[in-house]
């Protein structure tokens, strides 16, 4: 089933271009003229993207998000959330490849199958790099504010954060 | 907002590092940043041609049209302003089902081209509900197959990698309703 995600891939693009092909159209043409517009909309994201990479690259190096784990302790402690979860929930809607490299040092530490491990699995892959995606999608758009986008998002997160203790906690 | 943020990131990540003393992290970071971001931007490239040229394709054959009518009983309640226009509601629907099917790769370029759409539509210096509820929409994210998580756990040893399944979609689907959910209260409440 793993494998599912790339054979959708594959299927798309062959269902696609046989269709086209079957109903006459210079599919070859289309696809140049589709890829070139896609082109421009990439380029324009570099400056935004950089930007926020540097940020995001510079708070892991500098080692803020343990000491802010750290703070927040107390609260953790409340809610019942593991320490080693902590790190990965902060630098979840920051940064991919950073809580992918995090999932596989609780891996190699806990087991893949161990409750903390588990629960990683799941909040990693139930939410996206949340300030990735606000700055995809509205960079290059010259808007003077992004409106209420992070707050929603976030709530989705701490949303997502609690449904994984929650889910693992009631069905194991 | 992400004039704050930004400064915010940068402004924590030098206190950390006063904390910390890792300076040289800190420094070797700000351009392993920026090569990154070039990186992703590569990728992002080649993802994005790939894509907006196979929905070229996929347009002029009427394939996206299908899906769109598949879709659009829920397109059109979430975003009422858009859902009567054709174009948009069809790339809509394309990033919908490519994000549901784990095609993680199509799903920015088909709803970049959603957003661009959607800017044409309507012109201004504010992003409209819809383009906000669709952005929020995307951060959440509902997969039916999360295949990079099964893999990892795969290759870490672990007995059952799909266990986790059942898990994910409750999880991912109740995080995407509660920031539908929050979109209609903050498009109440927020001022400017």
């Amino acid at each position: 089933m793993a494998g599912i995600g790339a054979a959708a891939v594959c299927g798309v693009i062959a269902l696609t271009v046989m269709c086209g092909y079957v109903k006459g159209l210079p599919v070859f043409e289309l696809f140049t003229k589709g890829a070139a517009e896609g082109m421009h909309t990439a380029i324009k994201l570099l400056p935004t993207l950089l930007g926020l990479i540097v940020g995001i690259s510079m708070l892991r190096a500098s080692g803020f998000l343990e000491l802010f784990s750290a703070l927040l302790r107390p609260v953790t402690e409340v809610l019942n959330i593991p320490t080693e979860l902590m790190p990965l929930i902060l630098l979840r809607p920051l940064s991919g490849s950073g809580s992918v490299s995090y999932v596989t040092e609780l891996y190699s530490a806990y087991g893949a199958d161990s409750v903390i491990s588990r629960l990683a699995a799941i909040l990693s892959s139930s939410t996206e790099t949340t300030f990735y995606a606000a700055a995809v999608y509205f960079s290059g758009r010259g808007y003077k504010t992004l409106r209420y986008t992070i707050p929603a998002a976030l709530c989705g997160d701490l949303a997502a954060v609690l449904l994984t203790l929650f889910s693992v906690r009631l069905f194991g | 907002m992400l004039n704050g943020i930004w400064m915010a990131m940068i402004v924590l990540a030098f206190v950390g590092a006063v904390c910390t003393g890792r300076w040289t992290a800190l420094s070797a970071a700000a351009a392993d940043g920026a090569r990154q971001a070039v990186e992703t931007v590569l990728l992002l490239l080649g993802a994005m041609c790939l894509w907006t040229g196979i929905m070229r394709i996929a347009g002029e054959a009427g394939l996206t049209n299908g899906l769109s009518k598949i879709l659009s009983p829920v397109i059109k309640r979430l975003f009422p302003n858009y859902g009567k226009n054709e174009t948009v509601r069809e790339k809509i629907s394309m990033n919908i089902a490519a994000n549901m099917l784990g095609m993680g790769n199509a799903a920015t370029p088909f709803g970049l081209s959603a957003m661009d759409e959607m800017q044409k539509l309507q012109t201004g210096d504010v992003p409209t509900q819809e383009m906000i509820l669709f952005v929020v929409m995307n951060t959440a994210s509902f997969q039916l197959i999360p295949s990079a998580a099964v893999t990892l756990r795969a290759s870490y040893g672990s007995a059952d990698p799909y266990d986790v399944l059942p898990h994910v979609w409750l999880v991912s689907f109740g995080s995407l309703l509660v920031c539908v959910l929050m979109c209609r209260v903050f498009q109440k409440l927020w001022r400017a």
